[in-house]
């Protein structure tokens, strides 16, 4: 099934605008998993209740397979979803809380039975059928609601912030298991998160949001590698961004405040020559200590560093360059080069 | 010196567990319920004194006073309204509470004025006396258009409309404490028509304060005589009414009188706070767990 969001419009009616969304147009394809990322408050979640039916949205519409879903309330949507505190009901066993959208549905007795046994198996807590939800750990609950929402064959799943209520070792684990349940069942699916390393691993696209807009839907190497514009490349990881005019020659000339403007030498296709840009570079593709030679390279100091266990990240002054972010696992960088290859300009922010 | 003298305070502080009644919560805990239930202690023994006058304590022992009241068909017949207008009260109350608790725990900024004009309007039995309510019930029912003071239907009815926010603030309660909400919306998502959620979900999720508002309006029904006093007909009086006539009587068939509505009331207070002590589910999303 493929779903599809048209002009997509809604409001709180709250001062800040916080939590509303404007203008959004997304498609999912068929057994695709979109996952929207954003900071709280940027309408990621409110754009999964407007998916759900449990929101209405005052302008745009929904489809589903080209069918228009817009005004269906949500119980005629046939739409999995898990909740971000899962919602399983407390007063029903496992089972039960599994089975309700079959039993909803009508399904009874053995049928039901084998189709829940089933579901249970496969996302491992066949041994939990008989007991509460309150007797759960948050990763079982949190299977409980991922297969409630898959057990009676949803058109499509949506996850808000599934994984958010969890210990950090448990996160990793249950985003395998995510992706193998959508694999298995494939669903077409929409994944809230605010985390981008969540939505970069999981998804077949990303959609980067921030208050109340997409700012970029794409693959999650085209948002990471090649962001739209400045903030995109924020939202998605560090990143060290220069403000900076194209000149000629595959080359631009770099106005940060706090340097004299200096010359990098990078691919400007698809620039103007005159043409304002940022240029963006990922600490990981900022070589450290370069053999002499190197085009943009740059000695300088540390002025801080931040040691993360698989990686360490520093800031890096380099001389007539300023703050340069590096991701380096030999010794400490005492010189930097940005190599020409994997600099990203974009567009400059409009103010 | 001074930070070793600091140290030591610390220590001290950290190890008295915070849970622990300090010593004048206890002296007061322990004066309250001898005030609290020295009364009905008398009240007990006097049930079962032949004789009580003149004296501290009464002399002998009998079963008579408990016989007597036993034998007296009106009193009886009170226990009967008592309890049967309790138990209707507290059924409608649970019919009308949930529909209105549901309205109610809404944001009070969603609705506005209306809103708090609607939880006062509510919440004002409580406030205001009985017997102003029982007041208005007389002037209003005695009245030719509605000639109706003294039917049982218009004890009922006060005795809904006082213990109506009892009911509510149980549910209110319990609303506020679970995410019925949310598992609504869940339920919904599923395939459930919003009443298939309401029955399925919502109702057995608050069973727990529904159950104990219910008792709670029962204990309270039971208990209730300013009202009852004024509005209530010869053949409808409630056991409290009757109880008072009881007291112009033999001291032991008013002490009789007495234990059995004090244990009739006793029961439903116990029901009430096992209800609520068997409570609410742990709420999923507060808790984090591996």
């Amino acid at each position: 099934m493929s779903l599809e969001l048209h002009d997509i419009g809604f409001g709180y009616g709250n001062e800040t605008g916080a939590g509303g969304v404007r203008h959004i147009n997304l498609q999912v394809a068929d057994s695709e998993l979109l996952a929207v990322m954003g900071p709280s408050g940027c309408g990621k979640s409110t754009l999964l209740k407007l998916c759900a039916g449990l929101l209405a949205p005052t302008q745009g519409r929904i489809t589903l397979d080209g069918k228009d879903i817009t005004h269906l309330p949500p119980h005629r949507r046939r739409m999995g979803v898990v909740f971000q505190g899962y919602a399983l009901f407390p007063h029903m066993t496992v089972a039960d809380n599994v089975g309700y959208g079959l039993r909803v549905r009508g399904e009874k007795g053995l049928a039901l039975e084998v189709k829940v046994n089933e579901m249970l198996a496969l996302v491992g807590l066949s041994a939990f059928a008989r007991q509460r939800p309150a007797q759960l750990s948050g990763g079982q609950q949190q299977r409980v609601a991922l297969a409630r929402a898959l057990c009676f064959k949803p058109r499509a799943l949506l996850l808000d912030e599934p994984l958010s209520a969890l210990d950090a070792s448990l996160r990793g684990p249950l985003r395998d298991e995510i992706k193998r349940l959508q694999r298995l069942a494939s669903a077409t699916a929409i994944f809230v998160t605010h985390d981008p390393a969540e939505a970069l691993e999981l998804a077949d696209k990303v959609a980067v949001m921030a208050g109340g807009q997409v700012l970029q839907c794409a693959t999650p190497q085209a948002v990471y590698e090649q962001p739209a514009n400045a903030e995109v490349a924020r939202l998605t990881g560090l990143c060290t961004v220069l403000r900076a005019q194209v000149q000629a020659g595959d080359c631009v000339r770099v106005h940060e405040a706090d340097t004299p403007p200096w010359h990098l030498a990078c691919k400007t296709k698809g620039f103007a020559v005159g043409d304002m840009v940022q240029v963006m570079v990922r600490p990981e593709h900022v070589l450290a200590n370069p053999p002499l030679g190197m085009p943009n390279r740059f000695d300088g100091q540390v002025l801080r560093k931040r040691y993360q266990g698989s990686r360490t990240v520093f800031d890096f002054a380099a001389q007539g360059a300023g703050l340069i972010t590096v991701d380096a696992t030999g010794p400490v960088p005492r010189s930097v080069a940005l190599d020409p290859g994997t600099l990203h300009l974009m567009p400059l922010d409009k103010p | 010196m001074l930070t070793g003298h600091d140290d030591n305070m610390a220590k001290e502080h950290t190890t008295a567990p915070l849970n622990a009644p300090s010593p004048t919560g206890r002296w007061v805990l322990w004066g309250y319920s001898v005030y609290l239930f020295l009364p009905m202690l008398l009240v007990l023994v006097g049930t079962f004194g032949e004789n009580w006058s003149n004296s501290l304590l009464p002399s002998g022992f009998t079963f008579k006073w408990l016989r007597e009241l036993w034998e007296d068909n009106s009193y009886r017949q009170a226990l009967g309204v008592s309890v049967g207008t309790a138990v209707a009260a507290a059924a409608v109350n649970l019919v009308l509470g949930l529909p209105l608790a549901l309205a109610l725990r809404r944001p009070q900024g969603a609705w506005g004025i209306w809103g708090v004009a609607t939880r006062w309007l509510l919440i004002s039995p409580i406030a205001v006396p009985a017997v102003t309510l029982g007041f208005g019930y007389v002037v209003l029912f005695s009245s030719e258009g509605l000639p109706w003071l003294g039917s049982w239907w218009v004890l009922f009815a006060g005795h809904v409309v006082l213990t109506l926010p009892y009911m509510l603030n149980a549910l209110l309660n319990g609303l506020r404490h679970q995410n019925v909400d949310l598992w609504m919306q869940a339920a919904q998502t599923l395939g459930a028509t919003p009443s298939q959620a309401l029955w399925q979900v919502a109702v057995p999720a608050l069973r727990a304060p529904m159950a104990s508002g219910a008792v709670l309006c029962c204990a309270l029904s039971v208990g209730e005589f300013n009202l009852s006093n004024l509005v209530a007909g010869f053949e409808n009086r409630t056991f409290p009414v009757l109880m008072l006539q009881a007291f112009y009587g033999a001291t032991g068939f008013a002490c009789a009188a007495t234990l059995v509505l004090l244990l009739v009331a006793l029961m439903a207070a116990g029901a009430s706070a096992r209800t609520s002590a068997l409570g609410l589910p742990a709420d999923p999303v507060s808790r984090k767990t591996t």
